[in-house]
């Protein structure tokens, strides 16, 4: 995961390095989808031998990228209701459950059994992208690409425990090294910032992967992880309300993101569906 | 003693009736029904079938692993090869390594995507005889959902009663490159060629 890591560090870092002003919402906001894109479709590749024709869920991942930057792209210039934007993406969601659902409505689901897990899908996802959006339209700098870096991370090794896919695990993984990056540039460039679409593209990408994971794992348990997963961007968007002032309270602030985000995390992680083995 | 002129008549034809039965010609009914009954085609005994693959590990030895649930059925028609058919069917999600762990991540997308390509299918498309008994079967393999035309080595093992019906053995073995259906998992750890090796088991109603 070194080369997706160093390229977006590289890009991210050459395209916030002259940024000045306090505004979240300036600067080369529409780097963060591109960045991501190029970074993600390069670790698809490699991973799986070049890009093909989907024949499984797992070989929709660069066109959900590609959806999912498309959609960074159209926020950073939306100027209309914000309501058409997310009409827009639930739209996409949708799209990206139905893909990922294809094995299994191929094999017997009938309307009924998939409009639930694809409703659950989209609401997970959506409120996840909410929490993340909002995240990183309050917070500039390592802040919000760290805690986006702790969730993919999660997403990954549920899916790895739960699936025993290490390629779909490897996905999520690759939007973490992008974000572990952005966290190190946002932390040696403070005017960092992800609003305006630059969540877009880890969220969907991210969120696609554990469910394929919860859909296509063989395991017994419950889906207790996936609310908790929800639970660790709303936990640190809380904890950025803490009564925190000054360049200590900033990092005592991010310390607080990052565990109650951890804490939602490990629980999750530990709560994923049990192994028989 | 008396003897019945038309109980010998009825036992003279009894008996010629018996051995035009048994003999080569046999007798017209025999004519008709025997070809029927020779290109019914054999159901896979899952029980006693075996499909076996063997993979290379890099700097390692050979692993074997199997599947367990097979189904379909076969036939050789040795006198017009042209009559022969395979048809069979592997449900992916039986693999079987002999670890648990192992077995779940051949079942995940990194291998067989068993629950969205439950099945792993072969259907002959020609026979070739290479000797007695023996035929190169060209088909087409179909796994995770991709087909390519393989050319397979079948050899007939064996022939004959079994408690009720007819059974029929065959030895399969053919190789393939597992980057080509897909399964490209572990370039650097796994070889890319895998060696398919099956006994498969048949039988028949008589």
């Amino acid at each position: 995961m070194l080369p997706p890591a160093v390229f977006a560090g590289a890009a991210l870092l050459a395209g916030w390095w002259r940024r000045r002003g306090d505004d979240p919402h300036e600067g080369p906001l529409w780097l963060a989808p591109v960045v991501v894109l190029i970074a993600y479709v390069g670790v698809h590749a490699a991973l799986l031998g070049g890009l093909v024709a989907p024949r499984v869920a797992a070989d929709w991942m660069p066109a959900v990228a590609l959806a999912a930057a498309g959609l960074g792209l159209v926020a950073w210039r939306w100027r209309g209701p914000r309501a058409v934007l997310w009409g827009l993406r639930a739209l996409v969601v949708l799209g990206v459950g139905v893909a990922c659902t294809s094995g299994k409505i191929r094999h017997g689901w009938a309307i009924d059994r998939a409009a639930p897990v694809l409703g659950a899908f989209t609401a997970h996802t959506l409120a996840s992208w909410w929490a993340f959006e909002r995240l990183a339209a309050r917070a500039r700098g390592a802040e919000a690409p760290g805690v986006l870096m702790l969730y993919a991370l999660a997403c990954g090794q549920v899916v790895a425990l739960a699936y025993y896919s290490l390629k779909v695990a490897q996905m999520p993984t690759a939007v973490a090294a992008c974000m572990g990056a952005a966290a190190v540039v946002g932390i040696i460039r403070p005017r960092l910032s992800l609003a305006r679409g630059g969540v877009d593209a880890p969220v969907l990408v991210t969120q696609a992967a554990l469910f394929q994971g919860f859909l296509y794992s063989s395991g017994e348990g419950g889906a207790w992880y996936a609310p908790l997963l929800l639970g660790a961007p709303l936990a640190a968007l809380l904890a950025g309300r803490l009564p925190l002032r000054g360049p200590k309270g900033t990092a005592a602030r991010v310390v607080a993101a990052a565990v109650v985000a951890g804490v939602a995390i490990g629980l999750a992680i530990a709560l994923r569906p049990a192994s028989d083995s | 003693m008396k003897t019945c002129p038309m109980c010998v008549g009825a036992v003279a034809l009894g008996l010629m009736g018996g051995a035009a039965a048994v003999m080569p010609w046999g007798s017209p009914r025999a004519a008709v029904a025997a070809p029927a009954a020779e290109d019914a085609p054999f159901a896979v005994d899952r029980v006693h079938t075996s499909v076996v693959f063997r993979v290379q590990r890099t700097n390692g030895a050979p692993y074997y692993g199997r599947f367990n649930d097979v189904s379909g059925s076969f036939l050789l028609n040795h006198d017009d090869p042209g009559k022969s058919a395979i048809d069979i069917s592997i449900d992916t999600g039986s693999v079987d390594t002999n670890s648990e762990g192992r077995n779940r991540h051949l079942r995940s997308a990194d291998f067989f995507a068993a629950e969205e390509h439950p099945k792993a299918t072969f259907k002959a498309t020609g026979f070739t005889r290479v000797g007695e008994m023996e035929y190169d079967v060209a088909g087409d393999l179909t796994i995770r959902g991709t087909t390519r035309s393989i050319t397979a080595r079948v050899k007939q093992t064996g022939l004959g009663p079994a408690r009720r019906g007819v059974m029929c053995g065959l030895d399969v073995s053919f190789t393939i490159k597992r980057g080509e259906f897909g399964v490209s998992y572990g370039p650097g750890a796994l070889s890319d060629e895998v060696r398919i090796m099956a006994g498969i088991e048949g039988n028949r109603a008589q």
